[in-house]
């Protein structure tokens, strides 16, 4: 049962998160918050971008600011399973009598950055499968259960792909969001190496705990969702198919298998804490449009045609949104949202506050359009 | 939900535009009522000027509350729709599903929605018509007050009416018949033997003459009636012609040296049936009760002549001609077939004419002419 207090705690505790994240990374504000968006609903996520854009260093802030303990595993084309799982190692006890004494690996912890997941065998990386899905571990026909609140933050590199292994579907549809991450532009660039001209090393400090990330989800499952914007989102996951009911014309040419039903799982999830960040108490058709693109990009596959006519996961999903939008009637209302006055003074206010201080950035209130589609 | 209650504010503005939206649908089918009613009385000739308005305003008024009352009238969740495109992100709908939710999550939902919605005026709803409605609501109003006009105008006598306008615009394709008269063996057609008619004229006179040793029998379609009181008429005109016509003309010969006698005709001819037997021959005639009568019994038509008082020769008179007895369309003087009654119609008809100071028609001039060509 959600209380006042609940809400309170929720808005105070993703505003110190935002806050503390803020110090340690400079930009990337679309990133920053598809990542807590994702931990909060209990989901994993893909970071993809170039090296040295700050993908591991949010990991380990975020490690920090939810004062979780870390673990990070360099994916190497010679690891092994048991490397992430674990072992059964014998020992020998004080009588010499050997038994089986198991070993956990790095995976037994509550954040894992499994970084540049896709250089490791598929062997290695399905022995994620599991821990990411049901959250435990199975080893010599044993399960152990994995510490809540449990993450998987992969990073991948888009550009080399020498010596990779792409990720197989199944392994795609467990990240409930992918999240490209940009270069940052030059003011960030600026703040970036001013502020690590000073130090490396992170500051950000705990803002909350895996206790209150649990109650933030519980909180923000109670979210209401309306029946309407529920079908659209459905709608919108549907119409990946090329061979559904509903398939779009969009995917019809350029897609070779749809989402699964985990996408709409995880839409309506992430939705629904993206409206409280927000300070919403129901989900727009705007929440669904800006995480429809991190939802699905990672779960749809493309066919030749779109591959030959460089076609993107975006772009597919940005005919996707247009089509049903039209279809369902939903273009006009995904306006604009409306802006009171008493929000633009607390605007205004967390602006001039910036401005006095530029590191410490504030993300008291999202912004629309979080999720732009990633350009060709 | 009592959407009139709760949103009040707004719901006197989309009552209006449901009734406007009504009401342009309602006078689309109004008009097209007053149409049909004034193009049916105008066709009939008959005044529907008051007729067609009346069914026009009725018609316009009934389906206008139909489609108020049953479409366009705005419900809750029509408003709250309505509404929520101003920017209120789903706030509304929302709000309208959770009615009689009492969770704490709902009451700030519903709290959240209503101070939104305070701010959102009702003059900030644009009315919203159909131009396409609109466009057929002229269209459709154009030509029912013009039909109601022509109707009008029709009743009054200023202009003519449905039908005589539609024949006057789209005259019937004129359709002509073959009207054929063929002599038979013995015989000829004396002038207008082939005639092309109007459907529903009269075709020109025409006159059978049988040449020398014949005598004319009748007309192959009054024969076939078999008719025992049929007198051929050797002159023919065929009126009010509905479809193609063949007729012929059948002439008999006459039996030489059996003149006068019209009893002694009738005791040759019994042997001769009795050796033909099959009745076929043109020399059993007589069995067909026409040419039986001619010749077995004409004794008795000579006492009908004689009764009639028809001038002319007297029948003991005939008795030497080519053959036959005497009959009043088939006189035999010298060789020659001689129709004297005939004649004298023709000579009453010209002499009519004559004293009327008229022009004789160029037919019976023509009739008179060749008939004295044939007896010179």
């Amino acid at each position: 049962m959600v209380t006042e207090a609940n809400i309170e705690k929720f808005s105070k505790q993703c505003k110190d998160i935002f806050e503390q994240l803020g110090r340690d990374m400079i930009g990337q504000k679309d990133v920053i918050e598809g990542t807590v968006i994702a931990m909060i609903a209990g989901g994993n996520v893909l970071l993809e971008g170039v090296p040295g854009v700050g993908k591991t260093r949010l990991v380990r802030s975020l490690g920090r600011v939810f004062n979780l303990p870390f673990s990070r595993i360099q994916f190497t084309p010679d690891l092994m399973p048991a490397d992430v799982t674990g072992t059964n190692i014998i020992v020998k006890d004080e009588n010499g009598n050997s038994s089986f004494d198991f070993q956990p690996g790095p995976i037994f912890s509550n954040i894992i950055l499994a970084d540049e997941i896709n250089r490791a065998t598929p062997k290695t990386q399905s022995a994620l499968l599991e821990a990411m899905q049901e959250h435990t571990v199975t080893v010599m026909g044993v399960s152990r259960k994995l510490k809540e609140p449990f993450f998987v933050l992969a990073t991948q590199n888009p550009i080399e792909q020498d010596g990779t292994y792409p990720l197989p579907e199944a392994q795609m549809d467990r990240f409930m969001l992918k999240l490209i991450v940009p270069n940052p532009g030059l003011e960030d660039l600026l703040q970036i190496v001013n502020m690590t001209q000073v130090t490396m090393a992170e500051v950000a400090e705990a803002a909350c705990n895996g206790d209150d990330l649990l109650e933030m989800r519980k909180t923000a499952n109670q979210i209401p969702v309306a029946d309407e914007v529920m079908r659209y989102a459905m709608t919108l996951c549907a119409a990946t198919h090329p061979d559904g009911e509903c398939a779009s014309e969009a995917a019809k040419k350029y897609v070779r298998l749809g989402a699964s039903p985990r996408a709409g799982q995880a839409l309506i999830s992430t939705a629904k804490v993206k409206a409280l960040m927000a300070g919403r108490f129901n989900v727009s058709y705007g929440d669904v449009n800006d995480l429809a693109y991190p939802v699905l990009r990672h779960r749809i596959k493309m066919n030749f045609e779109a591959i030959a006519e460089r076609v993107s996961p975006d772009d597919v999903i940005k005919l996707i949104i247009e089509e049903v939008g039209k279809k369902l009637k939903v273009s006009a209302f995904t306006k604009a949202p409306r802006v009171s006055k008493e929000e633009i003074v607390e605007e205004e206010a967390g602006t001039e506050q910036e401005q006095a201080e530029p590191a410490e950035e504030t993300s008291e209130k999202p912004r629309r359009g979080l999720f732009k589609k990633k350009s060709k | 939900m009592d959407a009139k209650k709760i949103f009040e504010k707004y719901y006197s503005r989309l009552a209006l535009e449901g009734f406007l939206k009504a009401l342009i649908l309602g006078l689309i089918f109004g008009f097209a009522a007053e149409f049909i009613v004034a193009f049916a009385t105008w066709m009939a000739s008959y005044n529907g000027l008051w007729i067609s308005i009346a069914a026009g305003v009725a018609v316009a008024a009934g389906m206008t509350a139909l489609f108020y009352f049953k479409k366009f009238r705005p419900t809750a969740k029509q408003i709250a729709k309505r509404v929520d495109r101003l920017g209120l992100e789903e706030r509304l709908i929302t709000m309208t599903e959770l009615e009689g939710d009492d969770s704490y999550i709902a009451l700030r939902q519903r709290e959240d929605a209503q101070k939104k919605m305070r701010e959102v005026e009702a003059k900030e709803i644009k009315l919203r018509l159909s131009k396409l409605a609109i466009a057929f609501a002229a269209v459709f109003m154009a030509l029912g007050v013009s039909m109601t006009t022509v109707t009008g105008l029709a009743a009054s006598g200023e202009i003519s009416g449905g039908d005589d306008f539609f024949e006057q615009v789209f005259p019937e394709p004129p359709v002509y018949f073959e009207v054929t008269y063929i002599a038979d063996e013995g015989g000829e057609i004396l002038e207008n033997a082939d005639q092309v008619v109007l459907k529903g004229d009269d075709a020109l006179p025409v006159l059978a003459v049988a040449d020398e040793g014949y005598m004319f029998k009748g007309w192959s379609d009054e024969l076939e009636k078999n008719d025992p009181d049929y007198v051929p008429d050797p002159a023919r005109t065929d009126t009010n012609i509905q479809e193609s016509l063949t007729v012929h003309a059948e002439f008999a010969p006459v039996q030489e040296g059996n003149g006068g006698g019209g009893g002694q005709s009738g005791e040759n001819d019994k042997p001769q049936d009795e050796q033909d037997g099959d009745g076929d021959q043109p020399n059993d005639a007589p069995s067909d009760g026409q040419s039986g009568g001619q010749n077995g019994d004409s004794q008795q038509q000579e006492g009908q002549q004689g009764q009639d008082g028809q001038p002319g020769q007297e029948p003991g008179q005939d008795g030497d001609g080519a053959g036959g007895s005497y009959q009043e369309n088939n006189q035999i003087w010298d060789g020659e077939t001689y129709y004297r009654a005939l004649l004298e119609e023709y000579l009453k008809k010209a002499q009519e004419y004559l004293e009327n100071n008229q022009d004789l028609p160029p037919e019976l001039r023509d009739i008179i002419d060749a008939y004295f060509d044939i007896i010179e």
